[in-house]
């Protein structure tokens, strides 16, 4: 070692951080050297958020001859202490660089987080549909996998029940035939169990049963006592072949079922169908594919755990060396990993942040009054803003076309009474005066909807009660007004008014064009939220209590999603020769409610 | 009628104006004697001419119709002022019948309806929809200042208005109250004057501030 002549805090400092790194190069080495030499599992690396973080081995007991074949051979690592806050923990694990051996399947848990152990989930095994045209040239495939165990799945063969399995695919253009493979995925990595019986494949018939084109049911073949028996239409594949197996007894429908059992983590073992036995397909054919299974899949040779943000607490991160159906085998690692709690769980610092959190709030809550206040100050302006531009269109409509509209009305009307009666001219001229007026109608219904000097519920009473009763004095029909003179001053927005109004002139028009009325009696009522307009006739009702007068057209419908959409609901009772009462609920706003 | 009814129109569209002025011209009841383009012009000219009828726009450039009804009739309390309006607005129509006039119409009226409209306010029948009603019985209802009891409705008149109010029209009041259709006009012009008197005590109690 050096010797500084006058130690200094900032020297102390750089001293520390050399013996720390130093440290750490040191343990490293260790572990190398330490490194049992037919290990095929270790920690190969720990990452905390995007941090690489050291870590170091602290009891191998396989450092020595291995006692007994069926004990497992377990190496502590010391255990690593992270802050909660750093994010994502993720460990990888695996045979080392210059293993001998290779872990057939690794299986892992973090206690104290996970609920059991877990199978690699990048590990899987596939059945695949493989299309050839006629050139047996490969025109698609449709692949279905399986992951993790299955549901029936014990951990050996006799005691696991099978699951049924179905699945469609389409036969793609050009494709002429189809052979199936049952393999070990197209990953050399994938390790696992799986047994397969019963396969069938049907076509799937429009408006008929499904019709069985292969049917599978492992029992026919030679051998077939044996795991290297053979069967009769399947030939296996792949790098692993012992890893392609004829399965005898249960948990096998019949005597015997196909499987894989694989645990070369470098290879691949499968089951496909012989050359010979293909079938034929054409293409846009929709397939069922239907079997039964057990299975146990996971990964061997490496492997990797990825943890969120993990709360305070201690874990234990364990890996362990399984073998092909899942069962312990071989190694095992175990890495204690610590998550301390944050600063801010602190009991000091959390009084003391209370404090200033309380003295900023106050603050805070100031401010933010003050803005809601600007805010809602702003939001006024708008309001009366949009107000009298309301107010000015409508003022403008009101003046200036409605001049206008009366100028042609008028004027159309004086030179027809100088046109000779009866003539074209005549007809003409007094068509183009109708057009005008009822022109200068609707645009009072607008102009009246729009001015925002009518929003208020009195002013929508006088203007419905004039409405009705020139509508109804024209047509003949007596028109009794039960509108209370003191409404309260209920705003009545436009959109809210012109919504009413509609629903009020057809619900009146709907009596003067079907029920034969002598008498209608228009109610208006108020409650807090809402206003309730009442149209009643005695004229002769409807057959059915839901339309009006059966086989002519009314407004109802038009009526009612008018006022849904407003959010309110329309209420409509007709008896024959009882008249017909129409109930049209709106819910309305206090003019001392907040602005919506 | 024996005598020719006096007629003045107050309306600034000048194509309005004549047609108004034709149609008007055309029945030999009627003879007009002036026109007017704006309210200024009229309130200067139209005491010294007092035409029985005024046939007026409420919309005007300047004063409108109803300042020039609530400033002349006063003035010329036999004259009768019909307002002339492009929509039904029941609001500004009430206003100029509490400031004096007696008769209203829509403009998109035609020259039948127009003609019968001013035969009848001259002979003392006036207009009143439910609307108006409705509006002239919360004017009344609201509370009541320095009103002498002679402008109060009468209770036949507060009857006639709340059936008013009610849509019955003038043939089914008169039927429900066993009236005649002369006595129920009598009535309304009745109401009409008392609406004006109440309005401006109204207006008057506004200022002094009671």
């Amino acid at each position: 070692m050096i010797n500084w002549p006058v130690p200094s805090p900032l020297r102390r400092q750089i001293t520390h951080a050399f013996a720390g790194f130093l440290g750490v190069f040191l343990t490293a080495l260790a572990a190398a050297a330490e490194r049992s030499p037919h290990a095929c599992l270790e920690m190969l690396a720990l990452r905390h958020g995007n941090r690489d973080l050291p870590f170091r081995l602290e009891d191998d007991d396989d450092l020595g001859p291995r006692a007994s074949s069926d004990q497992l051979h377990v190496r502590r690592y010391a255990a690593v202490s992270l802050p909660n806050h750093a994010g994502r923990l993720t460990l990888l694990f695996g045979a080392p660089p210059g293993a001998t051996r290779f872990a057939p399947r690794l299986r892992y848990q973090l206690v104290g987080y996970d609920s059991g152990w877990r199978n690699h989930e990048r590990g899987f095994m596939h059945l695949v549909l493989k299309f050839r045209d006629e050139n047996r040239v490969p025109v698609s495939r449709a692949e279905f996998r399986i992951r993790g165990d299955s549901v029936g799945w014990t951990g050996t063969w006799a005691t696991s029940a099978l699951s049924s399995r179905l699945e469609e695919a389409v036969v793609p253009p050009r494709a002429a035939s189809l052979s199936i493979w049952i393999d070990s995925g197209g990953n050399d990595e994938n390790t696992g169990v799986w047994l397969v019986d019963d396969l069938a494949i049907r076509e799937i018939v429009p408006g008929a049963a499904p019709r069985l084109i292969f049917s599978e049911d492992f029992e026919d073949g030679r051998g077939l006592a044996q795991p290297e028996g053979d069967f009769a239409r399947w030939v296996r594949d792949g790098g692993a072949l012992d890893g392609a197996v004829v399965h005898a007894g249960p948990p096998a429908t019949g005597r015997h079922a196909l499987a894989l059992v694989e645990s070369n983590p470098t290879d691949y073992a499968a089951w496909r169908l012989k050359d010979m036995h293909v079938i034929p397909v054409s293409p846009g054919q929709r397939l069922r594919v239907e079997w039964r299974e057990t299975y146990s899949v996971g990964r061997g040779r490496a492997g990797e755990a990825s943890y969120p943000s993990l709360p305070a607490g201690q874990y234990q991160f364990r890996v362990q060396e399984v073998d092909a159906l899942g069962s312990p085998a071989g190694e095992e690692l175990v890495l204690p990993v610590f998550i301390t709690p944050p600063f801010h769980h602190n009991v000091w610092f959390q009084a003391a942040a209370v404090t200033s959190l309380l003295l900023v709030g106050l603050g805070v809550e100031r401010s933010i009054a003050r803005a809601r206040m600007r805010r809602q100050l702003v939001e006024l302006e708008r309001r009366q803003v949009v107000q009298q531009e309301r107010a000015r269109i409508a003022r403008d409509i009101h003046d200036d076309l409605g001049t206008v509209l009366s100028r042609i009305s008028m004027t159309s009307e004086t030179a027809s009474l100088e046109a000779e009666p009866g003539s074209g001219l005549h007809r003409r001229l007094t068509e183009i005066c109708e057009a005008s007026r009822q022109l200068t109608l609707t645009m009072e219904e607008i102009v009246w909807a729009q001015d925002p000097r009518h929003d208020s519920l009195d002013d929508t009473a006088s203007y419905f009660s004039s409405f009705a009763s020139d509508l109804l004095s024209v047509a003949g029909i007596a028109c009794r007004l039960d509108l209370p003179v003191d409404l309260p001053a209920i705003p009545l927005d436009a959109e809210r008014r012109h919504d009413l109004f509609r629903a009020f002139k057809e619900a009146l028009n709907n009596v003067i064009k079907h029920s034969g009325a002598t008498e209608v009696r228009i109610a208006m009522h108020w409650r807090d939220d809402a206003i309730a307009l009442c149209v009643e006739d005695n004229g002769r009702g409807a057959v059915t209590g839901t339309g009006a007068t059966p086989g002519k057209g009314n407004g109802l419908p038009n009526m009612r999603t008018r006022i849904e959409r407003a959010g309110g609901r329309v209420e409509f009772e007709s008896r024959p020769g009882e008249g017909t009462r129409v109930l049209i609920v709106l819910p309305v706003r206090r003019r001392s409610d907040p602005a919506s | 009628m024996s005598q020719t009814v006096r007629l003045s129109i107050l309306e600034d569209d000048s194509a309005l104006r004549r047609a108004l002025s034709e149609w008007i011209a055309s029945d030999p009841r009627f003879r007009v004697v002036s026109e007017h383009a704006n309210a200024e012009d009229a309130i200067s000219s139209l005491p010294s001419i007092r035409p029985d009828v005024v046939v007026s726009d409420i919309n005007l450039p300047g004063q409108s119709g109803i300042d020039c009804v609530r400033h002349l009739k006063p003035l010329m309390p036999g004259t009768q002022f019909m307002m002339l309006t492009v929509y039904d607005d029941s609001e500004r129509i009430f206003q100029a019948l509490a400031a004096g006039a007696t008769g209203y119409l829509v403009k998109r009226a035609s020259r039948q309806e127009l003609l019968t409209a001013i035969a009848d306010i001259h002979r003392g029948e006036s207009p009143m929809s439910s609307g108006i009603a409705r509006k002239i019985v919360q004017s009344f209802q609201r509370v009541e200042p320095i009103v002498s009891p002679t402008n109060k409705l009468t209770p036949r008149e507060r009857q006639v208005l709340e059936l008013l109010a009610r849509g019955f029209l003038y043939k089914e009041i008169a039927a429900q109250l066993q009236l005649s259709i002369p006595t129920v006009n009598c009535y309304i012009r009745s109401i009409y004057e008392k609406l004006q008197v109440h309005s401006r005590s109204q207006a008057v109690a506004k200022l002094l501030g009671v």
